[in-house]
């Protein structure tokens, strides 16, 4: 997606302030600063920005009530998974883990975050922000400019086809579904609850919110009855998605932050589910490994990573690139026999093996070669 | 019939008082957002506006950034 110029990011549709009922609200309420000042520096003193972050109940709750009071609490808002995931592995030395948790984490990571505005009128300020339509509130929020934006290099390029030579997801190729389809404003906007990890939550989509005929007990597609509950749906239905191995943070030498990341990988790897309970009760599951290294944070504080075994690097995965017929489920012999679709101790380098030893699949454990 | 025509001329007034209260509150509102407005909503202005504040600006993002985030 093409930034935008400066000036389109501040451009406010003049309609807006007719048609929109947020245009009937003075600029002032909101955004602060001072419209009797003659200079730009004076009348931008004070300024929010984003008057939905980091509180949203004195801007949007003033008519949004309910959805304000439980937004705080959204992953999108908190990115409570980053912190968890990353504490996880850390030393318990708490000079360690202020120093990439507060730190590091605090330069590199946390602007990720969403808020009621990086949704609903701007694009998100990772992408450097920008009105998405001269300021109108978009009650839904466009795909391209807010969801993508920030769901880019993964989702994205799984979900529209953009990875060469696969295809795009089946529901977006036949239906033209968007994130909201099955992402709805009850999942985004959280419940009140903060989660510390993302697949707890519990409100997230699944497949048989739609599917309940073909997923049912009453079901007639036999490998659906064989395998549920064994095995997870992205077994079956995804194709190979994006793989990504390491990242390193630092500042450059005018100390501005920098990432850089290897170059990722088209892969597709069934492994055990490191993740089993009873909204995930499958035994075999799509993995997927995320950029995590050892000396990620090298630049903050050396060996900061010293419960590195503590999380698989190869997680639990949903990749959104279903198809009905996949090359793993045309026949029983296209995924049985195969160990090559198998996450295997050869598969993962020896420095790893420790992280991955729960999801990894014991060559005796390989569904058997069937005719 | 003088003291009915009096308390007409009082209401009337009253009335326009009212109005003028409220269009003077009404006025300093719109000058109030005015200078957000016209500044904001002036391709023009904006482009000038951005351009002299991006001279001005060191970059935001470093150069030694390499891969997908």
């Amino acid at each position: 997606m093409a930034p935008l110029e400066p000036y389109e990011k501040v451009l406010v549709d003049e309609d807006f302030l007719e048609d929109d009922p947020h245009g009937e609200i003075a600029c002032v309420d909101c955004h602060g600063g001072n419209p009797e000042a003659s200079s730009f520096e004076e009348a931008h003193k004070g300024v929010v920005k984003d008057p939905s972050w980091p509180d949203p109940a004195k801007t949007c709750g003033e008519c949004h009530e309910k959805i304000a009071a439980v937004g705080g609490s959204s992953p999108h808002f908190t990115l409570a998974s980053f912190r968890s995931v990353v504490g996880a592995r850390l030393s318990d030395d708490p000079h360690v883990r202020k120093k990439v948790l507060d730190e590091a984490m605090g330069i590199h990571c946390y602007h990720c975050h969403s808020s009621c505005g990086a949704c609903h009128v701007s694009r998100p300020e990772e992408v450097e922000g920008g009105l998405v339509e001269g300021h109108y509130f978009q009650k839904t929020p466009p795909m391209a400019t807010n969801c993508t934006s920030c769901h880019g290099s993964r989702v994205e390029k799984e979900y529209l086809g953009k990875n060469k030579g696969l295809p795009p997801d089946v529901h977006y190729a036949k239906r033209g579904m968007k994130c909201v389809a099955c992402h709805k404003g009850g999942e985004m906007h959280g419940t009140g609850k903060t989660y510390d990890y993302r697949y707890k939550v519990e409100n997230l989509p699944k497949c048989e919110d739609c599917h309940k005929e073909v997923l049912g007990a009453k079901s007639k597609v036999k490998a659906h009855k064989i395998h549920k509950d064994k095995v997870s749906c992205h077994v079956c239905h995804s194709v190979a998605y994006k793989n990504c191995y390491n990242c390193h943070v630092g500042k450059d030498a005018q100390g501005l932050p920098y990432f850089k990341t290897e170059k990722s990988e088209l892969g597709f790897k069934i492994g055990l589910n490191p993740l089993r309970d009873s909204r995930h009760p499958y035994r075999f599951v799509t993995l997927r490994h995320v950029p995590v290294n050892p000396s990620i944070f090298d630049y903050y504080v050396k060996d900061a990573m010293a419960n590195f075994d503590r999380l698989p690097t190869w997680k639990f995965a949903t990749p959104h690139n279903i198809q009905r017929v996949t090359p793993q489920n045309k026949k029983c012999s296209s995924c049985h026999g195969r160990k090559e679709l198998f996450l295997l101790e050869d598969d993962v380098p020896p420095e790893e093996r420790a992280a991955n030893r729960a999801v990894i699949v014991p060559e005796d454990e390989l569904p058997k070669a069937r005719r | 019939m003088e003291g009915k025509g009096g308390q007409k001329r009082v209401a009337l007034v009253t009335a326009f008082f009212f109005i003028a209260v409220f269009s003077l509150i009404q006025l300093g509102r719109a000058q109030e957002e005015s200078s957000c407005v016209k500044c904001h909503t002036s391709p023009k202005t904006l482009i000038e506006l951005t351009r002299a504040l991006a001279a001005k600006k060191p970059p935001k993002k470093s150069a030694e950034t390499k891969g997908e985030g």
